[in-house]
């Protein structure tokens, strides 16, 4: 349709063109070509808007593409009679719509709709020289006159826009055909690479089952021991039950942790499902559980943030929970008896919101704070002072901190305790313009 | 008290849980695969069905299951607990949790994650069949 629309205002530019040129041409024959190219256009236009409203095949546009293209030749080559045929440059608009069919349909097709364009743009100037139509000279030049009395100038002229339009239609079909080529491999590229990854996905799926499993059902005999399904436990088998119980947790965090990094490295953020989400929502609940680690050991869990406030982000929230969690779970870890943890949640001007967790605990020595986001890296002051802890923590903090355009900083002080900062990025505006404060 | 279907393909959980189950009053019968479960669901007729998730053969055999129980009139009386080791809260982009819960998705009445604490399973039972 757009291509109907271009040829439209290049036949109307050549026309508008004729205006100022001094030339004789017959007013009635170019309005009536243009005319008729107008009405053509107009009435395949509307058959496409028509068809396609209701669901076109392909198969149904490519042939009112066709259609358009030789009526349009049949108009250009009235246009090419009324306007001197070998005097004028009204063979170039068959050009267009040579290479329009070069590009959509096959070779075969497309050289034998070449070969009819052809055949109309030279049919005028062949009936011209038999004297079926009067000659027709636009700009009075000797050489139409010339050209229509010699058989050879005829015939060679014809042959030599055949030639032109051959060379066009061969041109654009190698790159059409090259680009098709393309095309399909990427195609078949791409259909193997989600079949690859709706199996890696459930091959996925089946390593966290075998994985799980074996652990789920120890910790389920667990409970049945411990809840005296089986009978009552003298004290020591129940010691050792609760040990079993014990480590099986571990080990299941451990996979779990393990499982999850993996999953977080792999992914990329333009995958990801982000929503707008309240930060604090998150800080509070999180701090919640943390209180709750910490009561063991007294360690004060505190929330400073402003009442009433929203704190938008843009992420995936069980991920931002994670992220928070991980962070705030170390500093509990490490903190001494009697500690205080502190979570704050600061607004920045023209920027996201920022979250500092604080703590007064064991600190990081300067020369392992490069490392703390390594994967199963663990401080060997922090490994005497708990025996918890996978070393997975910080590094899937990390790799959700990637994902989410999270500026992540760390200070610490041996003996003195470590802050983390987190500087979240600005979300996208709702639709209403507003970011949601 | 009531009758439990247990569905699920490993024979220590399924011992462990019956074991608890069956201490409680409940009256348990169970299964290692979910094929023919509408069949089995419509002979045995339980009061309640637990459902693993994944099973060797596919590892969401667990959803397909719930839908096939779904779309039978008689089958889809029977309320459907899903017990799975592997949910939203665990962060994995597989993951899934109650707010998946769906007509077209994972047509169940509850989500447990494993392992479940005793307590936990016999409330959550004590609720879906109330």
């Amino acid at each position: 349709m757009r291509l109907a629309g271009a040829l439209l205002l290049g036949t109307a530019a050549l026309l508008f063109a004729f205006r100022w040129m001094p030339v004789s041409v017959e007013p009635a024959l170019v309005g009536a070509g243009a005319a008729a190219l107008l009405v053509l256009d107009g009435l395949y236009w509307m058959h496409v808007r028509r068809r396609r409203a209701v669901g076109m095949s392909e198969r149904e546009l490519r042939r009112s593409i066709l259609v358009q293209v030789l009526g349009d030749c049949s108009v250009l080559s009235l246009l090419s009679y009324a306007a001197g045929t070998v005097g004028t440059p009204v063979y170039i608009l068959f050009l267009p719509h040579i290479v329009v069919l070069s590009l959509l349909f096959d070779r075969r097709r497309s050289l034998t709709a070449t070969l009819v364009a052809a055949g109309f743009s030279g049919a005028p100037l062949l009936a011209e020289h038999v004297g079926l139509l009067p000659v027709v000279t636009v700009f009075g030049s000797r050489f139409k006159q010339e050209a229509i009395e010699s058989l050879g100038l005829t015939v060679g002229f014809t042959v030599a826009i055949t030639v032109c339009y051959l060379a066009c239609w061969y041109t654009v079909s190698e790159v059409a055909k090259s680009i098709r080529k393309q095309q399909s491999t990427l195609q078949v590229a791409y259909e193997r690479l989600l079949q690859t990854s709706d199996e890696r996905s459930r091959a996925t799926l089946r390593a966290t089952h075998e994985l799980k499993a074996p652990f789920v059902a120890i910790k389920s005999y667990v409970h049945a021991l411990e809840g005296g399904y089986a009978g009552e436990l003298p004290s020591e088998a129940a010691r050792i039950v609760a040990r079993i119980g014990a480590r099986c947790d571990a080990l299941l965090a451990r996979i779990t942790a393990l499982l999850k990094l993996s999953n977080l490295r792999t992914l990329q953020g333009d995958e990801m499902p982000f929503v707008r989400t309240r930060l604090e929502q998150i800080v509070g609940e999180v701090a919640a559980e943390g209180r709750a680690i910490g009561k063991p050991t007294e360690v004060e869990v505190r929330m400073l943030v402003e009442a009433r406030s929203s704190y938008w982000v843009y992420g995936v929230p069980e991920h931002l929970r994670t992220l928070v969690a991980e962070v705030l779970l170390n500093a509990v870890r490490y903190s001494r008896p009697g500690g205080t943890v502190e979570l704050e949640l600061v607004r920045r001007p023209g920027a996201g919101p920022e979250l500092q967790v604080r703590d007064r605990g064991i600190g990081i020595p300067e020369e392992n704070l490069s490392r703390v986001f390594e994967e199963h890296f663990r401080c060997n002051n922090a490994a005497s002072h708990s025996s918890d802890g996978s070393g997975l923590g910080l590094a899937m903090v990390a790799q959700i901190a990637r994902l989410h355009g999270v500026d992540l900083q760390i200070e610490s002080a041996l003996g003195e305790g470590t802050t983390v900062t987190m500087r979240f990025p600005l979300p996208p505006a709702q639709p209403n313009g507003a970011r949601g404060d | 008290m009531a009758r439990l279907l247990l569905v699920d393909d490993d024979p220590d959980l399924i011992d462990s849980l019956t074991m608890i189950l069956r201490a409680h009053g409940h009256e348990v019968e169970t299964l290692l695969e979910t094929t023919n479960l509408v069949e089995e669901v419509r002979s045995r007729s339980p009061d309640l069905v637990i459902l693993d998730v994944m099973f060797p053969e596919d590892p969401q055999a667990g959803f397909a299951a719930a839908r096939e129980l779904a779309k039978d009139p008689v089958a889809a009386r029977v309320p459907v607990l899903l017990l799975s080791a592997v949910n939203m809260r665990s962060g994995l982009a597989f993951g899934f949790s109650e707010a998946d819960i769906s007509d077209d998705f994972m047509p169940v009445q509850a989500f447990i994650e494993k392992p479940v604490a005793p307590e936990q399973l016999l409330e959550q039972i004590k609720k879906l069949l109330s």
